[in-house]
């Protein structure tokens, strides 16, 4: 029995971390016969410890396990695939069942059910997964109309919020256009179009300013940039069509390119990513201007600039040496902070704290941080995108990038005023910084409005870091107190305690809690503290695989260890985000190539941003 | 149309419709005159014109004993929660003993919440093939659509919080009505967009944004022929959309839709920093929806699911509304909680009071609507759907009697209620709705 790796939002479960990733693994996906014999070996531990709750005759949870072949396992995927992470978080079988499978045990049933769900078929047909169309999300709308008109549109005062999907709110799915969201693009337009006379950008498309055109070039132009590809002659003419309908009536000439500029931001070719389908079954290569499209809306949450747009029209931008430069430029334009702010701000969640409740009376310094907060991650992470470094850096740095007040709020020295990266000392400052684990947005974005939530902190640290994703608690969890300050004067670490002690919710807690306590040194909105309630803070924690960790530092330590599971997880993330759809079973052959070709510059963003733009799914397309 | 739009400060708008007895004028509704979206309705025709509907959903439960009132009938005593509806019980019922059967399974709000109004099982996912079921509410939307300007308004106060929680999608507990049981109806938070929703279209009805939307339905049209699969069906999402758009900008060119309404009462853009004024606002634009006839199907949430608003700005109550249910029985977060949902009561009582005190023909605005008011658990400590609290007010245009509290039997289908209240909105020949075992006997 081969271990293999753990990929797509699963990783390798903390319980089994000692097995696992101490092991030198092999990488890669099984072939189908490898797995199908891997699956035959495991097949009778899964009877043993999962088919008597979940047999065929009164099933616990409506849940049926007792699929003894490999075929019934691959026919259902979806349901295979929670019970995966079920058995490999160890929150399965529960902790109440007196019979469990051991530690090698448990790594088998894992590596046999994930090679059976990944193993694709020797021979089959590459697939890119399944298209989807999606919309401008709000910030991307935003984005787009300033690069085509220079307009400064605030889109978060004017349309509604996008909802998310698997952590982002680019993801096609939820991507709706109701009535109401219609009748705000139409309002949106009309005060875009009228705002465009105003600016450089907007008077060069409406041929206000500039060299004399004819009208039907002009028409032509606006359509090439709105769409975002050469427009169809029919296209074409419904715009002249509008000039001549104002002109008869008898408007100024510039009135009618202004209805067709309007009509350019209300139509489905503006407000969606369009990729044509074509009639064939087998998957095929995207078009240019598509490419350049998925290229610029993944790096830029915008439009293809006019060099995208050049080497699309001459259809050169799919080589690989093009490709591979126009990325490298785009990470370097200032437009790639769409990166951290779209991108990151969601992946770490640091986003939030733009509008998180934080009790003001509680965290009084809170109100001057919240915007210096989301600043630093975002330049912080920025930096990263524009130096091309290695990710890594994210877990441990040596360097914050501050001003002032998160300075004096980090108990850091600093002189001088505005951003400034300062190096850390190592003799005399908190080494517990430099790092997302150590930045106040993040923290705080994990906290409630009154005190930490370490439940919540260990969560994140395995979602967002390590790619594994906590099976969610039962309806009637019990809560922890919103504020920490109780008469019973218990710590919030002896509540957990407490919890822990009941069999149903141990199984997940020995694997959130001790990564959030070991945070504890950091209250609600990040600022150091030695004593809490009265007491000294008890950071050191031990993992529920005995890994013992001294504390936030210990914690950052242990991490770095699990570098390969972060490279993961940012890769899985990048590519959610990237393609509008988290990543398959079967996906897990192109991250795991994404992560082989950014391995010799030890994982620096912009090559994973370049594995990503490589790989098959990002170029391909196939019918629904 | 041009209107010179002026705001208000925020402050002096909060007062606008306080003031509960029946002889208060509303200043900011008399401004508008509905003319032709109510002329030429009044009579025998006016009689059998369906009520409206509104629903106001409250999250995280209430407290069940000071919730339930002991006795049944008219002379019930009202419990400390309800309290706030003394005035108004000849009007409002207490039904007691209805579940939401198929939203007992899943977690804790979001299941509850999202299938609140249909009954429906939800599907759990993170955003990807969201399902959950089409909404009484929407289906009276869809069965008068093209009737009124709006087929129907979602308010709320809280966005979709960007977050997938327990394998479920946000947008499940921050959404109560289901267009179909794929797209979710999204509600307007702020204020200033709500209003514009209601009569901005009028400035939009113009010859320009006419023949823009004749180019951009031509081209969904042709797009959503070339697409296949879930692409297909975004299209012509989008092409409904602009359907519904161009029919209301057709009622405003001849006259059917149209209320003049004072630029000044447009509310200032952004949301009210204080929670209760904000609350405010949107039931009074609710109330001025229901009046302009703009519209006669409203919802409103409080909250979204597992809202952990900040209530301290209640007397007696220190902390948020979510980590406050869950009270684990401890008589000091209790009390909390019990003020916490007697202020959701009152904000209904000062939303009913608002609409008696409307005239319409020869009567008010709550005579000739059915409002619900719910929450989708009964205790925020349990997270169970059983016996639910459920408030039913209004006279239904003359098909509710004087209110009272019924004890109904217990695990009565949560959806024999939207079955009576959809038959009483005209959708006589329905025969069952969601799980709904047959209609509720309500007293006339």
């Amino acid at each position: 029995m081969s271990v293999r790796w753990a990929w797509i939002g699963l990783g390798v479960s903390l319980a089994l971390a000692d097995h696992v990733v101490g092991q030198a693994a092999e990488p890669g996906v099984p072939t189908l016969a490898e797995a199908r014999a891997d699956w035959a070996e495991a097949e009778p531990l899964f009877a043993a410890h999962c088919a008597r709750c979940h047999g065929a005759r009164r099933p616990k949870a409506n849940v049926v396990l007792a699929a003894r072949d490999a075929d019934q396992v691959r026919a259902d995927p979806e349901l295979w695939s929670r019970a995966l992470r079920q058995v490999e978080f160890g929150a399965m079988p529960p902790a109440s069942r007196k019979v469990q499978p051991s530690a090698e045990e448990r790594t088998s049933m894992v590596a046999a059910l994930r090679g059976l769900l990944t193993a694709v078929e020797s021979g089959a047909p590459a697939d890119p997964g399944r298209p989807v169309l999606r919309r401008l999300s709000r910030s991307a709308y935003q984005r787009t109309v300033r690069d085509l008109l220079g307009v400064s549109f605030d889109a978060a005062a004017r349309l509604p919020a996008d909802a998310q999907a698997y952590g982002f709110d680019s993801v096609g799915d939820t991507l709706f256009v109701p009535p109401m969201l219609l009748e705000r693009y139409a309002d949106a337009a009309a005060t875009i179009a009228v705002a465009a006379r105003e600016t450089a950008a907007g008077r060069a498309l409406l041929g206000i300013e500039g060299p004399e055109m004819p009208t039907d070039q002009l028409v032509r132009r606006m359509l090439r940039r709105g769409f975002r590809r050469p427009p169809t002659d029919d296209e074409v003419a419904s715009r002249l069509a509008l000039v001549a309908a104002a002109e008869a009536q008898g408007l100024a000439p510039h009135d009618g390119i202004e209805t067709a500029l309007q009509s350019v931001l209300m139509s489905p070719h503006f407000l969606f990513r369009v990729e044509e389908d074509r009639e064939v079954d087998r998957p095929w290569r995207i078009g240019d201007h598509e490419l350049a499209v998925r290229l610029s809306y993944f790096l830029w949450s915008s439009m293809p600039d006019a060099e995208l747009d050049g080497l699309a029209d001459r259809g050169v931008l799919c080589e690989p040496d093009v490709l591979r430069g126009q990325v490298a430029r785009m990470l370097a334009d200032p437009r790639a902070r769409a990166l951290a702010e779209d991108f990151a701000a969601q992946w770490l969640g640091f986003g939030r704290v733009r509008d998180i409740a934080v009790d003001f009376r509680r965290f009084p310094a809170f109100r001057r941080l919240r915007g210096a907060m989301v600043e630093e991650a975002e330049r912080t992470f920025h930096r990263l995108v524009v130096e091309n470094r290695p990710v890594r850096e994210l877990l441990d740095a040596d360097e914050v990038i501050v001003d002032r007040r998160l300075a004096a709020h980090y108990g850091l020295e600093m002189s001088g005023s505005g951003w400034q990266v300062l190096a850390l000392d190592p003799e005399r400052d908190n080494r517990a910084r430099g790092g997302v684990l150590g930045m106040a947005a993040v923290l705080t974005a994990t906290s409630d409005p009154l005190r930490t939530n370490p439940v919540r902190r260990g969560a994140w640290v395995l979602r967002a870091l390590l790619a594994t994703d906590p099976p969610p608690p039962p309806a009637n969890a019990g809560t922890l107190p919103e504020d920490d300050r109780q008469p019973d004067k218990l710590s919030l670490r002896q509540r957990l305690e407490r919890h822990r002690q009941d069999v149903s919710c141990a199984s997940c807690h020995a694997h959130l809690d001790p990564l959030g306590l070991a945070l504890e040194n950091f209250d609600g909105i990040g600022a150091w503290r030695d004593d809490a309630q009265g007491r000294p803070v008890e950071s050191a924690t031990v993992l529920a695989d005995g890994t013992w960790l001294g504390g936030p530092t210990g914690l950052k330590r242990w991490l770095v260890e699990q570098e390969p599971r972060f490279v993961r997880s940012v890769i899985s993330h990048l590519f959610t985000y990237a393609l509008g759809r988290p990543p398959r079973l079967a996906d897990e052959a192109v991250l795991h190539e994404v992560e082989r070709s950014a391995a010799e510059g030890g994982y620096r963003f912009g090559d994973l941003v370049l594995g990503i733009v490589a790989s098959y799914p990002f170029q391909h397309r196939r019918r629904p | 149309m041009a209107r010179a739009v002026r705001t208000l400060p925020a402050l002096s708008r909060r007062t606008l419709l306080r003031g509960a007895g029946a002889s208060v004028a509303l200043p900011w509704l008399e401004i508008m005159e509905p003319r032709s979206r109510l002329a030429g309705a009044l009579d025998g025709a006016r009689r059998r014109e369906p009520p409206r509907l509104s629903v106001l959903f409250v999250p995280n439960g209430v407290l069940p004993s000071a919730w339930t009132p002991e006795a049944t009938g008219r002379d019930y005593e009202l419990t400390p929660t309800l309290e706030p509806l003394e005035t108004l019980r000849d009007r409002v019922f207490v039904l007691t003993g209805m579940r939401n059967a198929n939203s007992r399974e899943g977690e804790g709000h979001y299941v509850k919440t999202t299938a609140l109004l249909s009954g429906a099982k939800v599907k759990r996912t993170g955003g990807r093939d969201l399902q959950c079921g089409t909404t009484f509410d929407q289906l009276v939307a869809q069965r008068f659509a093209g009737e009124t300007p709006l087929p129907s308004l979602e308010l709320g106060t809280e966005p979709v919080s960007p977050i997938v929680d327990m394998g479920y999608s946000t947008l499940y507990g921050g959404t109560i009505s289901w267009r179909s049981p794929t797209r979710p109806a999204f509600k307007e938070i702020r204020p200033a967009l709500a209003f514009d929703r209601l009569f901005r279209a009028q400035a939009l009805a113009t010859p320009r944004v006419r023949s823009v939307l004749d180019v951009v339905r031509a081209e969904a049209k042709a797009l959503e022929g070339r697409l296949g699969g879930e692409d297909r069906d975004r299209v012509a999402e989008y092409f409904e959309s602009v359907r519904a758009f161009e029919r209301r900008i057709e009622g405003l060119r001849t006259g059917a839709d149209h209320a003049e309404v004072d630029a000044a009462a447009r509310p200032v853009d952004g949301i009210p920093a204080d929670f209760a004024t904000h609350v405010e606002l949107m039931l009074d634009l609710q109330v001025l929806a229901l009046r302009t006839n703009t519209t006669r199907v409203c919802t409103f949430m409080f909250g979204n699911a597992v809202s952990g608003r900040d209530f301290s700005f209640v007397e007696g109550v220190q902390g948020g509304h979510h980590p406050l249910s869950h009270h684990e029985n401890d008589p000091a977060k209790q009390a909390q909680y019990q003020r916490i949902n007697r202020w959701h009561v009152a904000q209904l009582a000062r939303y009913l009071q608002a609409l008696r005190s409307t005239p319409e023909a020869d009567s008010n605005l709550l005579e000739r609507s059915l409002v619900l008011y719910a929450s989708g658990i009964r205790d925020g400590n349990r997270h169970d759907p059983n016996n639910l609290p459920v408030l039913l007010a209004g006279g239904g245009c003359g098909q509710l009697g004087s209110g009272g509290h019924l004890r109904l039997p217990m695990h009565t289908p949560l959806c024999n209620l939207y079955l009576t209240m959809l038959r009483m909105m005209g959708l006589e020949d329905l025969e069952s709705f969601g799980d709904s075992t047959g209609a509720l006997d309500l007293p006339r």
